[in-house]
């Protein structure tokens, strides 16, 4: 029996209409007015395009990159999560989320020419599964499809795919634009060496750009499409037809004041990837910022639930309460930067606020859990019990400059109760192997707009981000708490989304979120900067005014 | 001559060599699975153990290390490093697209840095009042102490943002070359300012230079026609030193400057752990190290007729 999903075609009521303000009424970047067609933009980006494959690049500013060459079967609603039509008209799935089963658009073509069609759908999702060998292609996608069983062509523009194990979340991983996500390339691609994909010319997807130049390291460039003409209704609103820009390149622009110094003198168009602490300086000097939390986990510290002294509910307590989300919020982040309030970003569907009560910021309270638990303070100043010392290890992400101070004020908020904590601020160079055996405080922040991520990170056999042992009592209820939100969907998932929270702030303490990051576009005349629910550029509806 | 000559060239050899080594060491012996480096550092809690064998398998991670040594080497005196992990290029056709790029920022860089140090040292040299010759004296250990990030993006923010002369990013054109290769020729220049001074100075006080001047020759004539000649040859052995420093001084540049190059390769590769490219970029640096040294090492005996008889003894 199947279910069929809501798919009405998305409202006008989504495009931007007034001048300056963005569709949901937030103040942030250049909206509405009347596009211009045409227009040659530069914008200047952190990190190099390090594949033009959007199947197995992971990087974020690749990501970005092919987000504009490629169409999803489904598009999700940044705001509020809700799925509309892209590729595909509709979707249904049977009860237990096993089988999923897409109706395409009959009128798709990749920029090769060949027709988009179901066995399109069948090819590009096996190749991503499964990889090939012969060709050099990495089978990247398992860790994000689920329990894929295969796909199957119904009728040309009918295709079905099945799990062999129940995947809810699998819509939204058909929407999502992040590492990982679902995409289409031509049969033309996916038959040549993966060595071959540098070439410009090789690449072909249905979006509304294609590559047309591509230096590593230096530069890439997207040139529109002329005969695009099927972008999802929800975003594009009354705009049919193609891109208003003719091309886009971006300038991979390592230092940060070269961007910012770029954009002024007028060598580009937009600078991304703009640091916080550059942020007033920008705004001062006349720039619009075009900005969006990224959706997903909030940056955390990853308990490690194996190793001595975090494996104490009392300590992860004590850490927790110690970290002062509210006084980061109001004196180290910046304005584009929230306050975390939860495991995920308030942007997710089914957050909940629990900054009042388990993220609750409270010095004294924090003593307590380690007087009560018997952590005794030492001589040294650090708390000890049984032998075991508070000595622990954490570790940051470098690229972040706002992680490494908001972990840095809670290192010594830490210290102050009597817990040593020895920060590294990147640990690239060691293995994961060894992080996992030495590190009781692990960095990690990864985007999603959906609450999967909760699961697929931190389930003990998923991600199992809190390294939770074996033998852990509770093991086996935790992971069927887990599990249960690839069971569900629509509003049903609410109340699964809530628990999993509980579980993971309140009942286990798996993690110790800072704060919301946010990524940040700086320009002077281009309007419409749209960041997806994976807070990846599309460009589908941007234009230059001069 | 031919003994020292083959010598040298087993020197060279072993250079290389030893490079490949101990990177074939370091990245792939010593990582616990270097599949893991497949996957950006955040996601590699979360990877299928099939999907590790999978890659193992695809990539021969999975043979014992001595064979899995003894094929890259194979494969490298092919010039074959495999492909870069993060885009599936070949590494020898990444390196061989960004090679012309740091060949010419390296080349204009290294002229201007030759134009600088023998101004400094001329005009020394050349002028007569002491406080002005040592003020011009202090200029290169200043130039040596200079952090190069430091003076790039301060000239990149005087002549590029606020001036306007010249593009910030790229390396299209000779215009996109010029800020980067006078930011590269600064720190490069003031080794060579430095040598060159103290041979124009010592060789200024020979006495042949006195028998020149009695000769009745004026100061700019000497300078040119006896100074110069005499104390520019022992710049030679630099060029070995300078070669490697104008490579990791393309590391930083060609990132301020967002240019294409070896050095950005590199730095990216470091940086994303693609480990192909990171260990062809290091073999190729050694080779380029090696190669020049060599030509330096049998340059000497040529140039200087004294060198001749040592290599019997080398």
């Amino acid at each position: 029996m199947a279910l069929l999903a809501a798919c009405s075609p998305g409202s006008a009521e989504n495009v931007p209409t007034s001048s300056g303000d963005r569709p949901d009424g937030a103040s942030n970047g250049l909206w509405g007015g009347t596009p211009v067609e045409g227009g040659d933009i530069k914008i200047a980006v952190l990190g190099k395009i390090d594949a033009l494959n959007p199947h197995t690049n992971s990087s974020y500013a690749a990501t970005n990159f092919t987000n504009n060459i490629i169409d999803r079967l489904v598009f999700q609603d940044r705001d509020t999560g809700a799925f509309s039509p892209w590729l595909a008209t509709k979707w249904e799935y049977n009860a237990d989320f096993t089988e999923f089963t897409f109706t395409l658009r009959e009128d798709v073509t990749f920029s090769d020419g060949t027709k988009f069609n179901a066995q399109s759908v069948v090819n590009n999702l096996d190749r991503i599964v499964k990889g090939d060998v012969a060709l050099g292609w990495t089978p990247v996608g398992t860790t994000y499809i689920g329990p894929y069983k295969e796909a199957t062509v119904v009728s040309e523009y009918v295709v079905k795919i099945s799990f062999t194990a129940p995947n809810s979340s699998f819509l939204q991983a058909t929407a999502n634009s992040g590492t990982g996500g679902i995409s289409f390339l031509s049969d033309k691609t996916l038959q040549l060496p993966l060595s071959k994909l540098v070439d410009p010319a090789n690449v072909h997807g249905t979006g509304p750009f294609v590559v047309t130049e591509y230096k590593p390291n230096e530069t890439a460039t997207l040139t529109r499409r002329d005969d695009y003409k099927w972008a999802p209704a929800a975003l594009a609103g009354t705009h049919t037809g193609p891109a208003y820009l003719h091309s886009i390149t971006y300038v991979t622009t390592p230092e940060a004041s070269v961007r910012v110094g770029s954009l002024q003198s007028g060598a580009v168009d937009i600078a991304y990837d703009i640091l916080p602490t550059d942020e007033p300086t920008l705004t001062a000097s006349g720039y619009a910022l075009t900005y969006e939390t990224n959706p997903g986990f909030c940056f955390v510290w990853q308990f490690n639930l194996s190793l001595p002294g975090t494996d104490d509910i009392a300590v992860r307590r004590a850490i927790v309460a110690a970290t002062d989300r509210a006084g980061y919020k109001r004196t180290l982040l910046s304005n584009s930067e929230q306050q975390a309030k939860s495991v995920i970003t308030h942007n997710v569907q089914g957050w909940a606020d629990y900054s009042e009560t388990a993220l609750k910021y409270d010095l004294e309270a924090a003593k307590k859990y380690l007087d009560d638990a018997g952590w005794v303070l030492g001589p040294d100043g650090v708390r000890a019990k049984n032998g075991v010392k508070l000595n622990l290890k954490a570790n940051g992400n470098n690229l972040v400059p706002d992680s490494t101070v908001t972990y840095q004020a809670a290192q010594a908020a830490l210290k102050s109760i009597g817990i040593n904590v020895e920060f590294t601020e990147n640990t690239a160079g060691l293995s994961v192997e060894e992080i996992n055996r030495t590190y009781h405080l692990r960095n990690i922040n990864r985007g999603r707009g959906d609450a999967a991520v909760i699961n697929t990170t931190l389930n003990p056999e998923r991600g199992n981000g809190a390294l939770i042992p074996k033998d852990f009592p509770d093991r086996q209820k935790i992971v069927d708490r887990f599990q249960k939100i690839d069971t569900v969907i629509g509003d049903d998932r609410l109340p699964v989304i809530k628990d999993l929270q509980d579980l993971v702030l309140q009942d286990y303490v798996l993690v110790n979120p800072t704060f919301e990051p946010s990524q940040i576009a700086a320009t002077k005349n281009v309007y419409n900067i749209y960041q997806d629910a994976a807070d990846r550029l599309l460009f589908y509806n941007a234009y230059l005014k001069k | 001559m031919l003994t020292y000559v083959l010598l040298k060239f087993g020197r060279a050899v072993l250079v290389v060599w030893g490079a490949f080594t101990a990177t074939y060491c370091l990245l792939y012996v010593l990582p616990a699975s270097p599949a893991e480096l497949f996957f950006p550092p955040d996601e590699r809690d979360s990877i299928d153990p099939e999907v590790v064998a999978q890659i193992n398998h695809m990539y021969g991670f999975d043979l014992p290390w001595w064979q899995q040594y003894l094929s890259r080497v194979w494969r490298a005196l092919h010039f074959d490093f495999g492909t870069s992990i993060s885009n599936g290029q070949e590494v020898s056709s990444a390196i061989g697209d960004v090679l012309p790029n740091t060949i010419q920022l390296a080349l204009v860089g290294i002229a201007l840095a030759t134009i600088f140090a023998f101004g400094i040292a001329w005009f020394t040299t050349y002028v007569e009042w002491p406080w002005l010759r040592n003020a011009i004296a202090t200029v290169p250990p200043l130039l040596v102490s200079l952090p190069g990030f430091l003076l790039a993006l301060l000239i990149l923010r005087v002549f590029s943002f606020q001036l306007g002369w010249f593009p910030p990013v790229g390396s299209e054109g000779f215009n996109t070359l010029i800020l980067p290769a006078i930011s590269l020729a600064i720190p490069v220049s003031g080794p060579i300012a430095q040598l060159l001074l103290r041979n124009f100075l010592t060789e200024h006080s020979s006495p042949y230079v006195l028998t020149a001047y009695s000769k009745g020759l004026r100061k700019g004539r000497v300078i040119r026609t006896e100074v110069l000649r005499n104390s520019s040859l022992p710049a030679l052995t630099q060029v070995g030193i300078i070669t490697g420093e104008l490579l990791a001084g393309a590391v930083l540049i060609e990132t301020i400057y967002s240019r294409a190059g070896l050095g950005r390769l590199m730095q990216q590769a470091v940086q994303v752990e693609d480990i192909p490219v990171v260990q062809g970029v290091v073999v190729f640096v050694a080779l380029v190290f090696a190669t020049v040294n060599f030509l330096v090492d049998i340059a000497y005996p040529l140039v200087d007729p004294r060198l001749r008889v040592i290599p019997e003894r080398v």
